[in-house]
């Protein structure tokens, strides 16, 4: 066995007793033999394996102490709170964004809500609605006048500055101005509300709500006058029609000498100006004069009694 | 049926320590002969593991360790002469021998200690695991990262050069 295989053998310990009696025979051995036996005397740290754990114990807890707290960035809450603004702001807009039409003197509109119902509106009114959601909610807040043909569906609420009116059917219509509320249900049935009065009008009646009084009358047509252009009053008071009048031609009335007590029941064309002075004057025994195209005078030549 | 534990569990780790700690100790000291350095190296190699407790099974814990260590040597700024002392104690026999003897023996450890100083780091270490620890060549070879042959050669140059060394005064 060659000298180098005797001293890998020795150096792993795997020496049989035969072959370490060679072994001893090499120059080298006394020599290996002595520097061995100093080394295994070396002087080692001396490891104590608990004060180690401790010591590592008291390093890791510094470790996960310096780790731990989670910082959250101002820019970071800032971001989230400017979304949330972001949010909260579109929700307001959108869910108070109103739509809606208004309409001049002399000029009619007819207005589509979203859910395919339609709403005529005469002159001098105001339709407004939520652009959001409308559907599951129908109200529109309305002033003036408007003939209203409603889809099927859940309740449909007209709101007025002088009380509301709750679509249980289909066709109505509803004049609300200085004077009152004048509901007139064409269709079906609708529920109309002022303060804690609450009456359901059936198709072919009309309630007029003026002031205190409450009255309640037929109708003898399927639609409002003013649909076909035409004005039509039931036992209205004069003022009340001369306003109509006003509103209808655009015009400023003078009235001189009139009974304002005086009721009107009829209608006027609301195209014609000489023929609806002449059905308003003719059958109290008035006279007019027309001005110019912006104002006229209505006037009794008869001295009051 | 069960998978190896994790490396994460206390008990776990804590018994990495008790098992390994000791002669990676040992292995640091040898590169470094600073008492101190060495223990330090070693902390900081176990804390390493902690940290990748999740990545380092206990069956490959060692290698890790050694390799950690081996780097957190070599990056330390300065590297200082490793002297070696022996114990002298132990020859409490000895003692009693002629005044003459103890002489020798007193020089024969210096000597010894001077030649190990000036052997290079790979050959110290690779000597000192096999000598002192009694680490086979295969284990040796595994903990440096290098063949069986190569560590035989590097023990055998280490006993050839001490031999030299000493013998020449």
């Amino acid at each position: 066995m060659k000298k180098k295989d005797l001293l890998d053998k020795w150096l792993n310990g795997e020496l049989t007793p035969e072959e370490f009696e060679v072994f001893r025979t090499i120059p080298e051995f006394s020599s290996f033999i002595k520097i061995d036996s100093f080394v295994r005397e070396v002087e080692l740290p001396r490891h104590d394996v608990e004060s180690g754990l401790e010591d590592l114990a008291a390093r890791k807890s510094h470790l996960t102490t310096r780790q731990k707290p989670k910082l959250i960035k101002l820019a970071t809450v800032l971001k989230i709170a400017a979304a949330l603004t972001l949010l909260a702001a579109t929700y307001l807009f959108v869910s108070n964004y109103e739509i809606g039409t208004t309409t001049e003197f002399t000029q009619t509109e007819l207005y589509q809500l979203p859910d395919n119902s339609r709403v005529f509106l005469n002159e001098n009114s105001k339709i407004e609605l939520k652009g959001f959601n409308w559907k599951n909610n129908r109200l529109v807040d309305f002033h003036g006048e408007g003939f209203f043909e409603v889809q099927k569906g859940s309740s449909f609420t007209v709101q007025t500055a002088r009380g509301s009116v709750t679509v249980l059917g289909t066709k109505f219509n509803v004049v609300s101005n200085q004077f009152g509320l004048e509901v007139s249900c064409y269709e079906g049935l609708v529920r109309v509300d002022q303060d804690d009065i609450s009456i359901e009008l059936p198709a072919g009646r009309s309630i007029t709500l003026e002031g205190g009084n409450l009255d309640l009358d037929d109708l003898h047509t399927l639609e409002p006058g003013w649909i076909h252009n035409e004005s039509r009053f039931d036992d209205r008071p004069i003022l009340q029609v001369i306003s109509v009048l006003e509103d209808e031609y655009g015009l400023t009335a003078s009235t001189e000498n009139i009974d304002v007590n005086l009721r009107f029941t009829g209608g006027f064309p609301n195209d014609d100006l000489v023929a609806a002075l002449q059905a308003i004057t003719v059958p109290f025994e008035l006279n007019y004069t027309i001005e110019n195209k912006d104002a006229i005078t209505i006037f009794n030549t008869k001295d009051s009694e | 049926m069960n998978k190896e534990e994790s490396s994460c569990k206390e008990e776990v780790f804590n018994s990495l320590y008790r098992e390994l700690s000791p002669a990676l100790r040992n292995f640091i000291f040898f590169k470094s002969g600073d008492n101190d350095q060495s223990f330090d190296i070693v902390q900081e190699a176990f804390i390493k593991l902690w940290n990748n407790c999740g990545k380092v099974p206990p069956s490959k814990a060692k290698s890790f360790l050694y390799t950690v260590s081996n780097n957190l040597f070599l990056n330390t700024v300065s590297h200082r002469k490793v002297v070696l002392k022996f114990r002298k104690d132990k020859k409490q026999e000895l003692n009693e021998q002629s005044p003459q003897f103890l002489l020798e023996e007193k020089e024969f450890g210096e000597r010894l200690s001077d030649a190990i100083s000036e052997l290079t780091e790979m050959q110290r270490t690779a000597f000192l695991l096999n000598r002192v620890e009694g680490k086979k060549y295969k284990e040796i070879a595994e903990i440096l990262g290098i063949s069986e042959k190569a560590a035989g050669k590097r023990i055998h140059d280490a006993l050839a050069a001490l031999r030299t060394k000493i013998e020449k005064i």
